[in-house]
C-alpha cells in the first residue's frame, strides 16, 4: 500500500519534467521582452545587461531552463509584467473563487447526472432512456459559454431572476454570494452533467448485471435497496474517477464561466492578463493548472484503494 | 454505360454491373436506415458543408461589412436572423461561420490525426526506449486542461486562424497516440505480421500496408469525435477573442459580441452562431456515435 502510493508519486516526476519543458518553451516562444518590459521606459544599456544577467537570460538555454525549474520548484511562477507582483501571489489570492465555482457546479452536475442515469439504466432502451441520451447528446453539443449566455438572458434578463454577474466574497454577505452563485455553477456544471449521466448509466447497466445483485434480489430485498445500497455504491467507482478528471475540466471551463459572469477567479486572471499582454501570469496559471491536475489525479488513483477493496495494489501474485 | 434496356438484355457485363450498382445502392440504403444516427448526421454535415462551400455564390449579404443604418434590427423577411450592433447581416455570418468552424476543425483534427498516430504507431510497433519517450511526452501533454493548453499556444504565437489550428491540432495528439498505439500492441503479434515478417518485408511497409489498415477503425471513429470537440474548442477560443480575428465571422466571437446586447433583448445576434455551434456539433457527434455502431457492432451504444 505504502509502496504503491510511493511508486505513483515517482511516477509524476517524468510527467511534471514534461509539462516544464512545455511551459518553459511556450514561455521563450512568446513575444515581448521581459527585461524591457520590467525596466520600462527609463533605462540604460548597463540597467538592461544586469537586469538580463540578474535573470540569466544571458545563459545559454539548457542553464536557463534550469534555473527556471528551479524557480518554479520553489514557488516562483515569474511576475507579473502589469505590477511585477509574483504570479503565484496572484493565484493564490483567486483559488477560492474558484474552488468554490467548481465544487458547487460538481454539485449541480451530480445532482442531475445521478438520478437521471439510476432512472435510464433501469429501464434501457424505453422511451425514457432514449429521451434521457437525447437529452444528454444535446448537452455534450452546447458549450458552456453558449449554456452561460442563454441562462443570462432567460434568468437574469427575461425572467430577473438572478443576477448576471458580479461577485460577493461568501464570508462577507452569504446570501448575495450564492445569488450570484448559482448562474455560473449551473453554466460550468452542465457540461460535465451529460457525460457524468452517461458514464452513471452505464457503470449501473454494468453493475446491475453482476451476480450479487441477482443474489440481493433473491433475498426479497426491496428494488430500491438493490439499487442504491448494492448497485449505486459499486457503480460509483468509475465516477469518481470520472469527477478527478473532470477537476480539469472545471478549470477550464471556469477560464470561459468566469469571464463571462465576471468572478473573479484564476479563470478570469487567465483572460485579463492575456488581454493585457501579461503573458508570465498566463503561462504561470497553465504551469500551476498542469501541477494541480496531475496531483488531483494522482489522488484520485489512490483514492482507489479506500473505495473498492476489491483492487489491491500489493505484490503480483 | 447502358443507354437502353435492350442494350442491356443484349449485354451481359452490362447486366451484372448494373445489378452490381443496385446492390451497393440498396446495400448503403438499408445500412442507413438502420442506424438513424449516422443519416441524420450525416445529412445535417452535408448540408452545413454545401452551404459553407457554396456560400459565396449564395444570395447573402456581404458578412463583413453592414450598413449602420441597419444596425441592431431584429429578425425580418430582409434579415432572416437580424443584424448586429454594425448592420450586418447575422445568418450571413453565421453561414460564413461555418467555413472557418468546419475548416478549423478538419485541419486541427488532420494535425492530430496524423502526427499522434504516427507516434502511436511507432511507440506501439518498436516499444522500448521510443515507446516510453513518446508515451512520457503524451503524459506531460494529457497533463494539461486542453483549453488552457490551446490559449497558451495561441497566446505564444499569436492569435491567428493558423495559430487556432495548430493549437487545437496538438491538443488533439494525445487522443491518437494512445489509441494507435493500444490497437498496434493487440495486433503486433498477429499471425499475418509474424508472415510478412517472415517474407523479409521491410519494416516501414508491413507498419503501413499490414498494422495500418487494421488499426484504422477505432481511429476513423475518434476522428468524427474529436471534430466535434475541435470545433468546440475553435468556438472557445473565438469566444475569448483568440481565434480569427474581426471582421472574420466566427460563431464564438459574434457570440461574445452578442452578448453585451442581451441587456436589452437583442437575443438574436448570439441565438444564430449558437445555433450553428450547436447544430454542428451535435451532427457530428451523431455522426461519431454512428459510425461506431457501423464500423463495430460490438461496442454498441447500449
Amino acid at each position: 500500500m505504502t509502496r504503491y502510493i510511493f511508486r505513483r508519486l515517482v511516477s509524476i516526476i517524468p510527467v511534471v519534467l514534461v509539462v516544464s519543458v512545455i511551459v518553459f518553451t511556450l514561455i521563450r516562444l512568446t513575444p515581448g521582452d521581459p527585461v524591457l518590459v520590467m525596466l520600462g521606459e527609463e533605462r540604460t544599456e548597463q540597467a538592461y545587461q544586469e537586469q538580463r544577467a540578474k535573470l540569466g537570460l544571458d545563459q545559454p538555454i539548457p542553464v536557463q531552463y534550469a534555473l527556471w525549474l528551479g524557480r518554479a520548484l520553489s514557488g516562483d511562477f515569474g511576475r507579473s509584467v502589469r505590477d511585477n507582483s509574483p504570479v503565484l501571489d496572484n493565484i493564490l489570492e483567486r483559488l477560492p473563487a474558484t474552488i468554490e465555482l467548481a465544487l458547487a457546479s460538481l454539485f449541480i452536475s451530480l445532482l442531475i447526472s445521478i438520478p437521471l442515469g439510476i432512472i435510464s439504466a433501469m429501464k434501457p432502451n424505453s422511451k425514457t432512456d432514449a429521451m434521457v441520451s437525447g437529452f444528454s447528446l444535446i448537452g455534450i453539443s452546447m458549450p458552456n459559454f453558449l449554456i452561460g449566455v442563454l441562462l443570462i438572458l432567460f434568468l437574469a434578463y427575461y425572467l430577473r431572476i438572478f443576477k448576471p454577474d458580479g461577485y460577493v466574497p461568501l464570508v462577507e454577505d452569504v446570501g448575495g454570494n450564492l445569488q450570484r452563485l448559482i448562474l455560473p455553477a449551473i453554466t460550468l456544471g452542465l457540461a460535465g452533467t451529460a457525460l457524468n449521466m452517461r458514464l452513471i448509466r452505464s457503470s449501473m447497466l454494468e453493475a446491475l448485471s453482476q451476480d450479487y445483485i441477482r443474489t440481493a434480489r433473491s433475498k426479497g430485498l426491496e428494488n430500491r435497496a438493490v439499487l442504491i445500497r448494492h448497485a449505486l455504491r459499486n457503480a460509483l467507482i468509475p465516477v469518481v474517477t470520472a469527477v478527478g478528471i473532470q477537476f480539469g475540466a472545471l478549470l477550464e471551463g471556469a477560464v470561459i464561466t468566469e469571464t463571462i459572469f465576471s468572478w473573479p477567479g484564476i479563470g478570469q486572471l487567465v483572460i485579463k492578463s492575456l488581454n493585457s499582454r501579461d503573458y508570465p501570469v498566463v503561462q504561470g496559471v497553465v504551469l500551476f493548472a498542469a501541477i494541480v491536475f496531475t496531483l488531483v489525479n494522482l489522488a484520485v488513483d489512490i483514492s482507489y484503494v479506500y473505495l473498492d477493496p476489491r483492487i489491491s495494489y500489493g505484490r503480483k501474485h | 454505360m447502358v443507354e437502353n434496356i435492350e442494350q442491356l438484355a443484349a449485354n451481359p457485363a452490362a447486366q451484372a454491373q448494373a445489378v452490381t450498382r443496385f446492390n451497393r445502392r440498396t446495400r448503403l440504403w438499408r445500412t442507413l436506415r438502420r442506424n438513424p444516427r449516422l443519416l441524420i448526421g450525416g445529412l445535417i454535415l452535408i448540408i452545413l458543408i454545401l452551404l459553407a462551400v457554396t456560400a459565396q455564390w449564395l444570395p447573402l449579404a456581404n458578412p463583413e461589412r453592414g450598413r449602420g443604418s441597419e444596425a441592431y434590427q431584429s429578425p425580418s423577411a430582409n434579415h432572416w436572423l437580424g443584424t448586429d450592433a454594425t448592420g450586418r447581416d447575422v445568418l450571413a455570418r453565421v453561414i460564413f461561420g461555418a467555413r472557418v468552424s468546419l475548416s478549423v476543425g478538419l485541419v486541427a483534427v488532420t494535425i492530430g490525426l496524423v502526427v499522434g498516430g504516427t507516434l502511436g504507431l511507432v511507440a506501439g510497433w518498436r516499444g522500448g526506449w521510443l515507446d516510453a519517450l513518446i508515451m512520457r511526452i503524451i503524459d506531460g501533454l494529457l497533463a494539461f486542461p486542453t483549453l488552457l493548453l490551446a490559449i497558451s499556444i495561441t497566446a505564444a504565437l499569436g492569435p491567428r486562424l493558423e495559430t487556432v489550428m495548430v493549437a487545437i491540432g496538438i491538443i488533439n495528439i494525445p487522443a491518437f497516440t494512445r489509441l494507435a498505439r493500444g490497437q498496434t500492441l493487440q495486433i503486433k503479434n498477429r499471425e499475418y505480421i509474424e508472415a510478412a515478417k517472415a517474407l523479409g518485408l521491410k519494416e516501414t511497409r508491413i507498419m503501413l500496408r499490414h498494422v495500418l489498415p487494421n488499426i484504422l477503425n477505432p481511429i476513423i471513429v475518434q476522428a468524427s469525435l474529436a471534430l466535434a470537440t475541435a470545433i468546440l474548442a475553435e468556438a472557445s477560443l473565438s469566444f475569448l477573442g483568440l481565434g480569427a480575428q474581426p471582421p472574420t465571422p466566427t460563431w464564438g466571437a459574434d457570440i461574445n459580441a452578442g452578448r453585451s446586447w442581451l441587456s436589452k433583448n437583442y437575443w438574436w445576434m448570439v441565438v444564430g452562431p449558437g445555433a450553428g455551434i450547436m447544430l454542428t456539433i451535435y451532427a457530428f457527434n451523431l455522426l461519431g456515435d454512428g459510425i461506431r455502431d457501423l464500423l463495430d457492432p460490438r461496442a454498441k451504444t447500449r
